[in-house]
């Protein structure tokens, strides 16, 4: 067996030592450390990345956040807005539902006013249509011609107690 | 062993050739004589550096093909190395990754038809496992000092069986080199034996050479995993030995 | 294949160191056949070791240490780290 023929050894050894030798200080001093360089560089970029997405993602909800505090903000004071626009409207329907129901009690007022007015005045002519009646009445059935004055008083008394004790 | 037809042996795959020189008749070969097997070893020396300078030229954070394989074989002896030393075995990563790639791509080579296995020769295997073998030693000497002898005392024996059970753990520790060399060295040799011998059948079979062939070819495939899982082992039993050296003693 | 060359390397060993201590001491061929049966306890206990089993390797007293991946012939135990590799170039 060629393997076991001691004379092929020495030449063998030497060449394995050189060539094993320079393939580990080339290994060791050049293929080693740039594939170390680069394998770290990716890691450093992939952890740079990472970080980066990191911190986007929390001003990302830090954006989120206040957006929503302005959101709620902005609609508890539209609902202030709207409270008060109610209110005053309230307010002022009130006042004008006030000063209509015055302005209608003061024209109720005038009208009963009016009402009296004319039926006192009513009344006194009546009272002196009367008078005038009961004198040709008088004349007429009794043939006296009685006294204005007397007549007038008589009238007034008798329709003064009907106008107490009821409708005339 | 069987002949193939002719007067070739199946091991005449294995001669030494002198390529530069002839040699007398009588004449061995001097120290620096170019071999075969020398012409191997340079071109082993010459590929893995062109693999993994010319592979990490671009040197891009997304890589391309060459750059993934060269990052995937320093990863791949990377991850052998934390694993079965921890971290304190980095500084020992150049060596592993030097001798799992010798033995690698000198075991590859030697599948191309024609050419030399130099992994196939006793005394390559043997000075490689010598080296982690001394190597692993010193280590261990140098830091546990005579600490080291306790080593060899198996955990938990009574000091009687002491006088047997040591020179068995002294004999199994010696033993490593040899089977760390024989392991590689006999593999490449039965595969590539066995190749040869089923190749010379071929042709003496005529049409029915089919068969032989179907079977070298499968051969063929399963000397490339053969090629792949001695380097793996030589270098996984290196780290080991390391890691017995660094701890456990 | 493995268990064999265990077996093989610690009965060399063992020979030989047998075979050197009797040329040394003239005395053959009694520390040939101690070391050679103490040759084949070790590698027997090599074995031992590689299958997994009982005293744990030498020195390996934590006995945490990975005993399952030295197995011969079968393709690597998916000691395959950091597979980070995305896609071809």
């Amino acid at each position: 067996m060629p393997q076991l023929d001691p004379t092929v050894w020495p030449t063998q050894l030497f060449w394995l030592a050189v060539t094993f030798i320079a393939l580990y200080l080339i290994v060791w001093r050049v293929a080693l450390p740039r594939i170390a360089d680069v394998l770290e560089a990716r890691q450093r970029k992939l952890d740079d990345d990472l970080k980066k997405a990191t911190a986007l993602k929390e001003e990302a909800e830090q954006i989120l956040a206040d957006y929503e505090k302005l959101r709620a903000d902005a609609q508890a004071s539209a609902h202030e807005v709207l409270k008060t626009a109610n209110d005053a409207l309230k307010a002022e329907a009130e006042q004008q539902t006030a000063a209509l129901a015055a302005k209608l009690a003061a024209q109720t007022e005038e009208a009963e006013a009016r009402i009296a007015a004319a039926k006192a005045s009513a009344l006194s002519s009546l009272e002196g249509t009367v008078s005038e009646v009961v004198m040709a009445a008088t004349e007429k059935l009794i043939g006296v011609k009685a006294g204005a004055q007397e007549v007038d008083r008589a009238v007034s008394d008798v329709m003064g107690s009907q106008a107490k004790g009821g409708g005339g | 062993m069987a002949e193939g037809g002719g007067a070739h042996s199946p091991l005449e795959q294995f001669e030494i050739k002198s390529l530069l020189t002839t040699l007398e008749p009588g004449e061995t070969m001097g120290l620096v004589t170019f071999t075969n097997s020398s012409l191997m070893m340079v071109a082993t020396l010459v590929l893995i550096t062109a693999f993994l300078i010319l592979g990490m030229r671009r040197g891009a954070l997304v890589p391309g093909r060459m750059q993934s394989l060269a990052e995937l074989s320093y990863e791949f002896i990377a991850g052998l190395i934390s694993d079965t030393v921890g971290s304190e075995g980095r500084r020992y990563f150049p060596i592993v990754f030097t001798l799992f790639m010798f033995i690698l791509f000198g075991n590859l080579l030697g599948m191309i038809p024609y050419s030399f296995t130099f992994t196939s020769h006793i005394i390559v295997t043997f000075a490689l496992a010598l080296i982690v073998f001394i190597g692993v030693t010193i280590l261990a000497f140098v830091k546990h000092g005579m600490h080291f002898f306790s080593f060899f005392v198996p955990p938990g024996a009574p000091v009687a069986m002491w006088p047997l059970l040591i020179p068995i753990e002294v004999i199994s520790y010696l033993s490593r080199p040899i089977s760390l060399s024989v392991r590689l060295f006999a593999n490449m040799l039965a595969g590539h034996t066995l190749l040869k011998v089923i190749a010379g059948f071929i042709g003496l079979l005529g049409v029915f050479g089919v068969l032989p062939f179907a079977l070298v070819v499968a051969l063929t495939g399963l000397e490339i995993l053969i090629a792949f899982l001695q380097a793996y082992v030589f270098a996984i039993l290196t780290c080991l030995y390391i890691n017995d050296a660094l701890h456990l003693h | 294949m493995r268990i064999g060359v265990e077996i093989v390397a610690a009965l060399i060993v063992g020979v030989a160191i047998g075979y050197f201590l009797d040329r040394w001491l003239g005395t053959k061929p009694w520390f040939l056949l101690l070391f050679f049966v103490l040759g084949a306890a070790a590698g027997f206990m090599n074995v031992f070791r590689v299958v997994g089993g009982l005293g744990g390797q030498v020195g390996y007293r934590n006995k945490s240490e990975p005993t399952g991946s030295e197995n011969g012939r079968d393709p690597a135990e998916g000691q395959d780290p950091a597979d980070r590799r995305n896609g071809d170039g």
